[in-house]
């Protein structure tokens, strides 16, 4: 005969599942196994992390303390700088010294040549509106 | 004085983390049978159940500092383990979806041929019914059929409201009710 369903036949609540035999130590073990490895790695996590930060701060303190050297050095009107700028010095005055040459040398060669050019413009010039030879000009001067 | 303060700090972390070693070695001893009980009537194969379990007292482990005693803490537990517990059906459902049987048709299957299911041909037809239900309304029938859980602790585990869970558990009896009486009349 086919049994009548009801909902709340005991029967049914009854854990029909079994468990075999040494499951619940063998599962303890292995979910203290876990946690174990889990805690390693959260600790070599840990020391990753600290040993990271402790560079960082050691890269920070190298580095403001190497900025603020070097601010110091500069700003500071009573250190002594010759030592620092004798080359760059040496250098720059040298190079404005040619600069200098050159640039003089070119205007003293422009300025003969426009000069003699102008004169020579201005006299033919002259000569051909007076009908006058070169040689009265200047006899007239 | 510096470095025995250090000492006693040491000390009392070491005693910290003994004592919590030995209370969750007890909240393991306490619950495991419940929490695997509750993880293989919603998972169905055993060995599924295991790493559930196993992933479900992990949570428990890693997630301890943020118990508050708000809540009781089997319902806390049950939160865990019911949430690992539909994040590997949802798992399994994701590698599954090229079979043609369902993840559903599968487990019933799986009921049939289980050597570690002990109830009779009528508790079989029973678990089969409750796979036909969806995995949220399953958990809810299992909590309140099996753990006889109250719909206010239910509502903690599920974070869902009493009427909606009386009304989901309400669906879930006709259902069934439907599917066993449909079996015994074949």
């Amino acid at each position: 005969m086919k049994p009548m369903f009801n909902i709340d036949d005991p029967d049914l609540k009854k854990n029909p599942f079994k468990t075999p035999v040494g499951f619940k130590e063998k599962s303890e073990k292995e979910i203290w196994d876990k946690i174990s490895i889990e805690k390693s790695k959260s600790q070599n996590k840990r020391f990753i992390t600290s040993a990271a930060a402790a560079v960082a701060v050691l890269v920070g303190l190298f580095l403001g303390a190497y900025q603020s050297n070097f601010k110091l050095y500069f700003n500071n009107p009573v250190a002594d700088h010759s030592e620092v700028y004798e080359t760059d010095e040496v250098l720059v005055y040298e190079l404005s010294n040619l600069e200098e040459a050159t640039i003089s040398e070119a205007i003293n060669e422009e300025s003969i040549s426009n000069s003699s050019a102008l004169d020579t413009d201005d006299v033919s010039e002259y000569l051909e509106s007076t009908d006058l030879s070169e040689f009265d000009i200047y006899a007239s001067l | 004085m510096e470095a025995a303060k250090h000492f006693n700090m040491g000390m009392r972390a070491i005693s910290n983390k003994q004592r919590e070693e030995e209370q969750f070695a007890e909240l393991l001893e306490t619950y495991h049978d419940r929490v695997y009980a509750l993880i293989r009537r919603i998972v169905i194969d055993h060995d599924d159940a295991a790493d559930v379990l196993q992933d479900t007292f992990i949570k428990v482990w890693e997630k301890r500092d943020t118990f508050r005693g708000e809540s009781n803490l089997y319902t806390w537990i049950y939160k865990i383990a019911t949430n690992q517990c539909l994040e590997f059906i949802r798992k399994k459902k994701r590698r599954n979806f090229l079979s043609l049987d369902t993840y559903e048709e599968k487990l019933a299957s799986k009921l049939e041929s289980d050597s570690y299911f002990d109830g009779n041909e009528y508790q079989r037809i029973f678990q089969k019914a409750i796979l036909t239900l969806p995995e949220k309304q399953r958990i809810v029938f299992q909590l309140k059929y099996f753990d006889e859980m109250k719909y206010e602790e239910m509502s903690a585990v599920l974070d869902t409201s009493v009427g909606a869970l009386k009304a989901s558990y309400h669906h879930a009896v006709k259902k069934i009710e439907g599917f066993v009486k449909d079996q015994l009349n074949h």
